[in-house]
C-alpha cells in the first residue's frame, strides 16, 4: 500500500498551482510521478473521491482537491456523492 | 510581567469573512454580532496580543511534515488558499518575542514545541484574526497550531498541558503586555466525508454547557472516537478550546452565542472565558 504517496499526489494538486494545472490537463501523465499501486493510480487518474476516501486518504484533503479541480459552484455534487449510496458501497467494499 | 486578561472560543470557518453560501441575513447578523462582541471585549480589556490556537487543514503543512504542536515565532503571512477566500495578502502583525518565550518556556518544561520562523497561516488563524483583532489597530498575534486533523491527532490531555505552559510563559514574560487567548474551530461538523452537512446540536450544546461549567476535565475525558462519531471529524477541534481553557482555569465560561449554521455545515459556538476584573 502506498497511501502516503497518494496523499502526496493529492496534496500537490491541492497546494501547487502548476501541479494542479498538470493534473487537470493530463491526470495519467501527472500520476506517473508517484509510486502508486494500480488501484491507487486509477483512483487518482479518475478523480474518484469516494475510492480515495475508502482507501484511507484524508477526507478533508480529498474534498479540497475535488474543489480545486471542479470549483465551488459544483460543490453540491461532492456533497451528494459522499452522502450517497456509492460512498457506503465503497466503504463496505474496503472493509470486506 | 505580562498578563493574561481573557480568553475566547469561536469558530474559524473559511467562509465566515465573505459570508459566502449563507443567505439567511438574520443568522449572518447573529454570527457576525458574536464576533463583534468579542472585538468589543478585546477593546475593553485593552489587549495588545492575541494567542490564536488553531489547527492546520492540510494546507500550510502536508504529508511532508505534520507537527503535533507548533508556534509561529516569525513573520505571519496568509496561505494562498486564504487569499482565494478573499482575505487580503500581507503580513499579520506578530509578537516574535512572546512567541519565542512560549517556545523556550515549553522547552524548559519538557515540551518540544515545533516552531516556524515564518508561515503562511490557514483560515484557522486568519479568520478569527480578521473577524476580531484586525479591527483594533496595533494588536499582534501569536499563532499556535495543534494537529486536530491528521491521525494520530494530539491527545486532549496534551492540549491542556500546552495551554498551562502557555499561561506560565505569559506570566513570566517581561513587560506589561496584555494578552488574550483564542481557542478556535468546531463545534460539530463533518468535513469531506460521509455525514457532511450534519450538525449535532445536542452535542454542541453539551460542549457549550461544559465550557460554562468550566468542566475542563470532562472535555479532556471525551474519547476522540466518541467525538468523531457523534459530531464529526471537525469537532475534534475542541482540542483547541481545551488548550485555551487550560490557560485560564480560573475563568468563568460565558456563552456569547450558539448558532447551528446549515449553510456552513457547522454548529458555531462562541464563548468568553472571563476573568474577574
Amino acid at each position: 500500500m502506498s497511501l502516503n504517496a497518494l496523499e502526496k499526489a493529492l496534496w500537490q494538486v491541492y497546494t501547487n498551482h502548476d501541479d494542479n494545472a498538470r493534473y487537470k490537463a493530463d491526470p495519467a501523465a501527472f500520476a506517473q510521478g508517484f509510486d502508486l499501486d494500480d488501484a491507487e493510480r486509477k483512483m487518482l487518474v479518475d478523480g474518484d473521491a469516494l475510492a480515495q476516501i475508502a482507501h484511507g486518504a484524508n477526507s478533508m484533503l480529498v474534498m479540497m482537491v475535488w474543489q480545486s479541480v471542479y470549483g465551488l459552484a459544483e460543490f453540491h455534487k461532492y456533497f451528494a456523492m459522499v452522502n450517497g449510496p456509492d460512498m457506503q458501497a465503497a466503504l463496505a467494499a474496503r472493509k470486506g | 510581567m505580562a498578563q493574561l486578561v481573557g480568553g475566547f472560543l469561536m469558530p474559524h470557518l473559511p467562509t465566515i469573512p465573505s459570508g459566502q453560501l449563507l443567505e439567511d441575513g438574520e443568522l449572518k447578523d447573529r454570527v457576525y454580532g458574536a464576533f463583534d462582541k468579542i472585538t468589543q471585549r478585546l477593546k475593553d480589556l485593552e489587549v495588545d496580543t492575541v494567542i490564536i490556537i488553531g489547527d492546520d487543514h492540510y494546507e500550510s503543512f502536508g504529508p511532508h511534515c505534520i507537527p503535533t504542536c507548533l508556534v509561529v515565532t516569525g513573520d505571519i503571512n496568509v496561505s494562498d488558499h486564504v487569499e482565494l477566500l478573499g482575505m487580503p495578502k500581507g503580513l499579520i502583525p506578530n509578537n516574535p518575542e512572546l512567541a519565542q518565550h512560549i517556545v523556550q518556556t515549553g522547552h524548559d518544561e519538557g515540551i518540544d514545541w515545533a516552531f516556524a520562523k515564518y508561515l503562511g497561516v490557514d483560515h484557522s488563524i486568519a479568520v478569527p484574526y480578521t473577524m476580531t483583532a484586525k479591527k483594533i489597530p496595533g494588536v499582534k498575534v501569536v499563532p499556535v497550531y495543534l494537529n486536530d486533523v491528521i491521525m494520530p491527532v494530539i491527545r486532549s490531555s496534551r492540549a491542556a498541558e500546552l495551554g498551562r505552559s502557555i499561561r506560565r510563559a505569559i506570566d513570566s514574560f517581561p513587560g506589561d503586555e496584555r494578552v488574550a487567548i483564542f481557542g478556535t474551530g468546531g463545534i460539530s461538523h463533518w468535513v469531506g466525508g460521509p455525514g457532511m452537512g450534519n450538525i449535532n446540536e445536542e452535542f454542541d450544546r453539551k460542549i457549550m454547557k461544559m465550557v460554562e461549567e468550566g468542566d475542563l476535565e470532562g472535555l479532556i475525558a471525551l474519547p476522540d472516537r466518541e467525538v468523531f462519531e457523534q459530531a464529526g471529524n471537525g469537532a475534534i477541534e475542541i482540542k483547541n478550546w481545551i488548550c485555551a481553557m487550560a490557560a485560564v482555569p480560573e475563568a468563568q465560561g460565558l456563552t456569547i452565542a450558539y448558532e447551528p449554521v446549515p449553510a456552513w455545515i457547522t454548529g458555531c459556538g462562541f464563548s468568553e472565558l472571563k476573568l474577574a476584573a
